[in-house]
């Protein structure tokens, strides 16, 4: 491996890395705030 | 009745305990001295290189029977929440810390001055008189552990995930101790007084760090819920 | 509440790309290490936010003891998990770099070890809120243990004066004042501006996760 695949491998593991906690962390938020309405309106029924 | 006074009974109700039933020190001999067969084996019938990796490969087998060892010690707390007695007759709390701190301190180091005696044997391991030392050495390796590994089993507490958590969470706690007790061993084979002293110098202040983390945060961690 | 195609994502994604292609393109290679030398500019700053991350967490684990307010809680948990993050990116651009400076993935070298000391010490944080469901309680132990959690950093950063090895010593921060040639100090310094950028806002978004499972947690509380 050349040294410029190197530099392309570290930058794409730190972007890559950021960019999937971001996502991951979208998704988990998505479903979280579609649990905590759903369980709001269930817990403010009469 | 006082702090120390309080601690020392708790410390001897510990080693009454397990000097009646022997199943922590005798499980754990016979762990640690597998363990020492077990990485003997590993790194090669060379005896020279065994020689040579004899203070770290008995580091290794003494870190990993002291991981049973703690569990039990903190299981004769957590059976029939006998904790939760301790906690409401003690003026204070942290006296359980200590009382753990004295009796994992004399257990570690009665397992791990006999696993040396095992690793003098097996690893062929030749010193002089200054072999001696490894008996203090030992002791103050062992309350630098004690004090750590009594903090971190009250942190763990007794969920499901304790068995991974300790090992986890201690393990880097543990290893400035591995390795004053590593050099300190190698320092006695090799004579170097001056610099086994030193080593020990260096345990008793991790000891001190350790123990004083204890008494700060052992209230905050511990309390029953 | 932001989100992945907010403006303020795209902002700051293109702060970091900018920030990226100077270093890939613009910035003259070090007449040393060559090209390699760029590594410098993503390794470096994922180092310096391990550091912050895990002293965020710090900060939120003594508010947490001291004022037992759950926001701090939420703030060291969040922070945590970054600091994880960026450890283990560090480790693993710090060894690609390794590789071509010195030829060897890893290295026994202090610097290394404490780092993956460090690593291991933070996975057990993560472990250890992971396996307590009460929520006080998990507040309560993993604010003791992000204070103790602390002292692995001091120890990585001065671990290259302290003892000898093949990790290169402090340039920037340390006795002396910096060594770095001007024009390389102002693009490191301009990456790292805006890698904190982008731990700020996965930061904040990291603990709006965490106070809407507290609120789902509260709500079934309330009938339970």
């Amino acid at each position: 491996m050349t040294d410029a695949a190197f530099v392309i491998a570290a930058y794409g593991i730190v972007l890559g890395s950021l960019a999937g906690y971001a996502i991951v962390l979208s998704r988990r938020s998505s479903a979280s705030r579609l649990a905590e309405r759903a369980i709001r309106r269930q817990v403010r029924k009469p | 009745m006082t702090l120390a006074g309080d601690a020392l009974l708790l410390a001897g109700k510990d080693l009454r305990i397990e000097g009646r039933s022997r199943a922590a020190l005798a499980a754990t001999m016979t762990l640690g001295a597998a363990a020492l067969v077990m990485v003997g084996l590993a790194a090669g019938p060379d005896l020279a290189q065994l020689r040579s990796l004899a203070p770290a490969l008995t580091a290794i087998a003494v870190l990993f029977a002291s991981l049973v060892m703690a569990d039990r010690l903190d299981a004769i707390d957590r059976e029939n929440q006998a904790l939760d007695g301790l906690w409401l007759c003690l003026a204070d709390r942290r006296a359980v810390y200590i009382g753990k701190v004295v009796a994992l301190t004399a257990l570690l180091s009665a397992l791990t001055l006999a696993l040396w005696a095992v690793a003098l044997v097996l690893l062929d391991v030749a010193g002089g008189p200054a072999l001696a030392g490894l008996a203090p050495l030992v002791v103050v390796a062992s309350a630098s552990a004690a004090s750590a590994t009594a903090l971190v089993a009250a942190l763990v507490g007794s969920g499901e995930q304790r068995a991974l958590l300790l090992p986890v969470l201690l393990l880097p706690m543990l290893v400035p101790t591995m390795l004053a007790s590593v050099n300190g061993s190698r320092a006695l084979i090799e004579s170097d007084l001056p610099s086994a002293v030193g080593w020990v110098a260096v345990l008793a202040a991790e000891s001190a760090l350790f123990v004083g983390l204890g008494l700060l945060a052992y209230e905050t961690v511990a309390a029953p819920e | 509440m932001s989100r992945i195609g907010s403006p303020g994502a795209v902002v700051m994604t293109a702060i970091v790309g900018a920030i990226v292609a100077v270093a890939l393109f613009v910035v003259p290679a070090d007449r040393l290490q060559g090209d390699a030398q760029r590594i410098m500019y993503v390794h470096v700053p994922m180092a310096w936010l391990a550091y912050l991350a895990f002293f965020v967490t710090l900060i939120g684990s003594i508010g947490y003891l001291i004022r037992r307010d759950l926001r701090f809680d939420r703030l060291a948990a969040a922070s945590a998990e970054l600091g994880l993050l960026f450890t283990a990116v560090t480790i693993v651009t710090g060894a690609i770099w390794g590789k071509v400076t010195w030829g060897i993935w890893w290295d026994w070298d202090p610097r290394l070890t404490t780092t993956a000391v460090m690593l291991v010490a933070y996975a057990g944080y993560n472990l250890l809120r992971g396996s307590i469901v009460e929520r006080s309680r998990r507040a309560r132990l993993a604010a003791v243990l992000g204070i103790v959690g602390f002292a692995n950093v001091p120890i990585v950063h001065f671990s290259v004066l302290w003892w000898r090895g093949l990790h290169q010593a402090p340039t920037v921060v340390r006795p002396g004042g910096s060594s770095i040639a001007p024009v390389l100090g102002l693009v490191l310094l301009a990456s790292v501006v805006a890698f904190t950028i982008a731990y700020v806002w996965l930061l904040r978004r990291r603990m709006a996760l965490e106070s809407i499972r507290d609120a789902t947690r509260s709500h079934l509380e309330s009938v339970s």
